[in-house]
């Protein structure tokens, strides 16, 4: 069954990608039925699943022990469900978002790419397998953030966000490889055995910086989270899908599921959740300075994001089930957040906090979910984010206690930076739904239509559900999946009052801060605009791609000049260099005995005849006289075939001798004259110093070769057999035809795409003299 | 004999580099020619020159062990193919010279550089 | 060079030649020759007559176009090899045995058909350059082209191109030598 999941929206992207068009705008409510049938299908496993998971396997590229294998636990599970719930609700919601005009098939064609990508990474159980659909996800990101690819900072936003993930991605891969050689395998279950082994490798702590720096850029963690306010380019729909439910979330996927394998200890404890609180802090005071609704929602993501990564990062059981529980709160409540942005700027033409003010009158449902899923945000009692956020805080508060006269450090970061999080999710539902209306927005509003609300309504009431009863999803859901990750089962104690404890305590500092510093709002974000330093995570990106794009300029204008010659330079002293470097180092030019046929007067005529040759071929200013004298040099190799007793050579070279000369003369007749022209000085000196060189190492290697011999020649072999087994008293010809036939079957393959070119050649000109001669007889019929 | 051999395909490989550098087409044809000749020559002494009969059973010249000493296959059947592809793409470089000559009216690797099609 | 007596050796020459080819192909097998050689032998008649007679000549001589032998030649090595994996063993495996033809004991083997597709991949290459190469100005390269003749015939006479004249359109002295 996980197969057919996996592929189910792959196939329906194919058919929506040769049919889609016809559709028009309704092709998202039929594509709806794809996420729709997944979610059913995995809403059924809840409870269901055995233990260990569901599990799925084909060999693929056995040889490199590569297997297609897929397993769907408690961790999986939690995120398909995210994946194909969300998914269903943005497919509907964008059918209504998007305009009658705007290509909806690319757009449900993309989306169902993603979807199939992002299942396929959290499906896969073979590390590889998760690369390639985590790489896939970073692709139709791309697709989907440049989906207005007229618009220049749609196409910037793509190309940053693909640049940047696909660094981390392949930083990743290179963590993979060294973990597979230092466990033997990619298997999820089998390195998970291996952890202890994993951990005293030398590899290790490369492996976890290579890793981690793939799941950074994934989940937009500093100094890699720039990329994310540029994706907001892509059109609300997707910045809710992907951009804050579900891809982003990649990277926290990927930390959860290998803390089995690689957590536990300082070297990928302290990076994780200092990077983490990192993220939260810069994230939340980001947001804080933001105008523009979606860049604040993109910066409060980053926070979020980094606020779970650090939860993971603690690795303690009750901190991955609570990371674990805010990752779903964050999916629903900051999906609906975004859904509702979507609609103000749908209905009002801007997301400007500046033009905003007083919808709440004009778009009451709007304002009802935008406020509950904020103050869910913010981590007010009685919803969702604050049940998973006290979760969070006690499991810093315990990590923190571990930590002696340090131990205020990470409960009080957190804290700081949930203060800023309440403060700006205030910011949110209050500065545009309440106060005075403005009037200053490019459209008067109004309530969007009963269909474009139900996708928030419904994330809304989950987070106002859970909120209420988090039981409705701790043991079914949230437990499962953290015991998946804690290998070992784990039960969150979720509630809505634990007592005056230090968590309950920092949630009340911050939301209490929050109101107290909300009047002075402004004040604070005109002091946090002035604390902004020159040197910011995006100029760094935007020098580091100029300094590329103009290194890569340089380089090629200088080395690509377009002269064969000078790529042959390179090539000949590369060979001259590398093969002459190598056999130096390893003494190499040694002699050794070597083990000679004495010279026959014939061969001695035959060799000096060739020297004689080619040194007058070098020599001659006469075309002519250097293709026959080229001629000379061949028939005397042919003579050398006959002297040393090789028929098959003799008389093919013998053949190709005389044809060449022949065609060599055919076509020089409409050569022009051969003068030299002129070279340089200097070039004609390094030519002829690469040419003699490239001689002398040539004739070094094969001296060299003749005084090897690493294993018996097969030769006899060929010798013996080929009457008994080829039939053939002709021993080279045998090998050709029969011993090493694929081998001559590939020759003469080459020898037909030869063939190829020549009327790849001759065939632009057959046309070119065809439309001239249509040319010719309609200039005759005027 | 190896070793003189060894030289002369030195001096083979080196002149052909040499003319392989060079501004005219033509010479640059004949430069790839002694090359594919030298690499044949290379080929065939790599395993030492046999002294032998031909390698067709039956034809060997009789050894002092009883058996039949033959020249080795193996490289001659090597060879075989190599002398054929290149003739193949001796005769590949020579018709696109030929074209670019046309095109251009000229045989000089210089104005033979990016050469795009001609608008017409 | 439109001389008699050139004409006449290659009109003698072409049968011996051609039988030569065939010979050297058919003891491939068990003396020197095989479908390498054969092929290149058989393409030298092909050079002969296209020096002597130009390009159409040349195209008269073997009526195939190049790349129909080397698609047929492909396809004989190709799928002799395919004769194996229909017996169950790799790819390439070749079968050889005798049968009596009216008395006379014949050998057959899959190995001689495989070179058959050397010989025709050969052939074909080689008359696919030296017929580009060979004076193919004006307006009758469209003969190796199956059917173009048909759209726009050429003028009798007006592209062909002796070998040893020089091309118009391409001044200058004669070569120095």
């Amino acid at each position: 069954m996980l197969p057919t999941v996996l592929t189910l929206p792959f196939v329906a992207a194919g058919l929506v990608a040769l049919f889609g068009h016809r559709a028009g705008s309704k092709l998202a409510s039929v594509a709806l039925a794809v996420p729709l049938a997944i979610f059913a299908w995995l809403v059924a496993q809840v409870g269901a699943l055995p233990p260990g998971g569901l599990v799925w396997s084909h060999g693929w590229i056995e040889e490199l022990g590569l297997a297609l294998s897929f397993r769907l636990d408690g961790w999986s599970l939690l995120f398909a469900l995210l994946i194909a719930g969300i998914g269903t609700l943005v497919l509907w919601y964008s059918r209504f978002y998007l305009g009658p005009d705007e290509d909806h098939s690319k757009f449900v064609l993309y989306l169902l790419l993603f979807m199939g990508s992002m299942l396929g990474v959290v499906f896969a159980e073979n590390l590889l397998v998760l690369y390639m659909f985590w790489e896939l996800t970073s692709i139709s990101s791309f697709l989907l953030i440049g989906y207005w690819h007229e618009r220049e900072a749609s196409r910037e936003g793509a190309l940053k966000a693909l640049v940047i993930t696909v660094i981390g991605g392949f930083a990743m891969l290179v963590g993979l490889l060294l973990l597979s050689l230092s466990a033997g395998t990619l298997s999820v279950r089998e390195l998970a055995l291996k952890a202890s082994e994993i951990q005293a490798h030398p590899f290790y702590p490369w492996i976890v910086g290579l890793i981690l720096a793939g799941a950074f850029t994934k989940s937009a963690q500093v100094p890699f989270h720039i990329w994310l306010p540029s994706a907001m380019e892509a059109p609300t729909p997707v910045s809710a899908y992907l951009h804050s439910a579900t891809m982003v979330k990649a990277g926290l996927y990927l930390v959860g599921r290998l803390s089995l394998v690689l957590g536990g200890t300082a070297a990928w404890t302290y990076p994780v959740v200092v990077v983490g609180l990192l993220t939260m802090l810069v994230g939340s005071y980001t947001a804080l300075r933001q105008r523009d609704l979606k860049a604040l929602l993109a910066y409060s993501t980053v926070s979020q994001l980094g606020f779970i990564m650090a939860a993971l990062g603690l690795g303690t059981p009750g901190a991955l089930g609570a990371a674990a529980f805010h990752l779903f709160n964050h999916a629903t409540f900051k999906g609906a957040l975004f859904l509702v942005v979507g609609i103000v700027d749908h209905e009002t033409g801007t997301r400007d906090l500046a033009k905003l003010g007083g919808l709440r009158r004009a778009m009451p449902w709007s304002a009802a979910f935008m406020t509950l899923s904020a103050l869910s945000l913010a981590g007010v009692p009685l919803l969702s984010g604050f049940i998973s956020k006290e979760l969070i805080f006690t499991s810093l508060v315990e990590a923190g206690s571990l930590m002696g006269g340090l131990a205020w450090l990470l409960p009080g970061v957190a804290t700081v930076a949930s203060l800023l999080t309440a403060l700006y999710s205030f910011v949110l539902f209050h500065e545009v739904f309440d106060g005075q209306a403005r009037g200053t927005t490019p459209r008067p509003a109004r309530e969007a239509s009963p269909a474009l609300l139900l996708s928030p309504g419904l994330l809304t009431a989950v987070a106002v559900l859970v909120g209420l009863g988090p039981h409705l999803v701790t043991g079914s859901l949230i437990d499962p999946a953290a015991s998946a990750l804690a290998g070992q089962p784990v039960e969150i104690h979720a509630a809505l009052w634990h007592g005056v404890n230090a968590p309950f305590l920092m949630s009340a500092t911050a939301l209490v801060g929050a109101l107290a510093f909300y009047p002075a709002r402004h004040r604070l974000r005109a002091l946090l605009e002035r604390l902004t330093t020159r040197w910011t995570a995006e100029r760094a990106y935007q020098a580091f791609l100029n300094g590329l794009m103009g290194l890569a300029q340089r380089v090629t204008d200088r080395h690509m000049t377009g002269r064969l010659a000078d790529y042959l330079l390179y090539i000949l002293i590369a060979f001259v260099v590398l093969v002459g470097g190598t056999v130096l180092a390893n003494g190499g030019f040694a002699l050794r005995p070597l083990d000679l046929a004495s010279p026959t007067v014939v061969e001695l005529v035959l060799l000096a005849a060739m020297v004689a040759g080619t040194l007058f071929v070098v020599r001659t200013r006469s075309g002519l006289a250097a293709i026959i004298t080229l001629g000379v040099v061949g028939y005397s190799v042919v003579l050398l075939w006959v002297h040393w007793q090789a028929p098959d050579l003799a008389l093919t070279q013998l053949v190709v001798e005389s044809v060449s000369v022949v065609l060599l003369l055919l076509a020089f007749v409409h050569f022009p004259k051969l003068e030299r022209k002129p070279v340089a000085a200097g070039r004609r000196r390094l030519n002829l110093a690469v040419a003699v060189l490239s001689g002398a190492m040539v004739s070094w290697l094969s001296i060299r070769a003749n005084g090897t011999q690493l294993f018996e020649p097969i030769s006899q072999y060929f010798i013996e057999n080929s009457l008994p087994l080829g039939g053939g008293r002709n021993i080279v010809n045998v090998i050709l035809v029969d011993f090493r036939g694929l081998d001559t079957l590939g020759e003469i393959t080459v020898l037909s795409i030869a063939a190829l070119g020549v009327y790849m050649l001759v065939g632009s000109r057959i046309r070119r003299t065809r439309r001239e001669a249509a040319e010719r007889q309609e200039g005759e019929g005027l | 004999m190896e070793l003189l051999t060894s030289l002369v395909i030195g001096l083979l490989v080196g002149a052909g580099v040499y003319l392989l550098l060079q501004r005219e087409v033509l010479r640059v044809v004949l430069g790839t020619m002694l090359i594919s000749h030298a690499t044949n020559l290379m080929l065939f002494i790599s395993g030492g020159v046999k002294r032998g009969g031909p390698p067709i059973v039956g034809r060997g010249i009789p050894t002092a062990g009883g058996g039949l000493a033959y020249t080795d296959p193996l490289p001659q059947a090597l060879i075989l193919t190599a002398i054929v592809i290149g003739f193949a793409s001796t005769a590949f470089v020579l018709v696109l010279a030929y074209k670019a000559i046309q095109s251009r009216g000229s045989d000089d690797m210089e104005d033979l550089r990016s050469v795009e099609e001609p608008h017409e | 060079m439109d001389a008699f007596i050139p004409r006449m050796i290659a009109r003698l020459a072409t049968p011996l030649i051609l039988a030569l080819a065939l010979y050297l192909f058919l003891r491939g097998h068990h003396e020197p020759g095989g479908g390498f050689i054969a092929g290149l032998v058989a393409a030298s008649a092909l050079v002969l007559q296209a020096v002597v007679g130009g390009r159409s000549a040349g195209a008269k001589y073997i009526p195939v176009p190049g790349w129909v032998l080397i698609g047929l030649g492909l396809f004989c090595a190709a799928g002799t090899g395919l004769i194996g994996l229909v017996l169950g063993q790799p790819f390439l495996t070749h079968y050889f045995g005798t049968v009596l033809l009216g008395g006379v004991e014949v050998e057959l083997t899959t190995a001689q058909l495989f070179d058959l597709g050397v010989f025709l991949v050969v052939v074909g290459t080689t008359q696919s350059v030296i017929l580009n190469i060979s004076g193919d100005r004006g307006g009758d390269e469209e003969e190796d082209d199956a059917g173009a003749g048909r759209e726009a015939p050429a003028a009798p006479g007006a592209g062909e191109v002796r070998v040893g004249s020089r091309p118009e359109g391409e001044g200058g002295e004669p070569w120095n030598s």
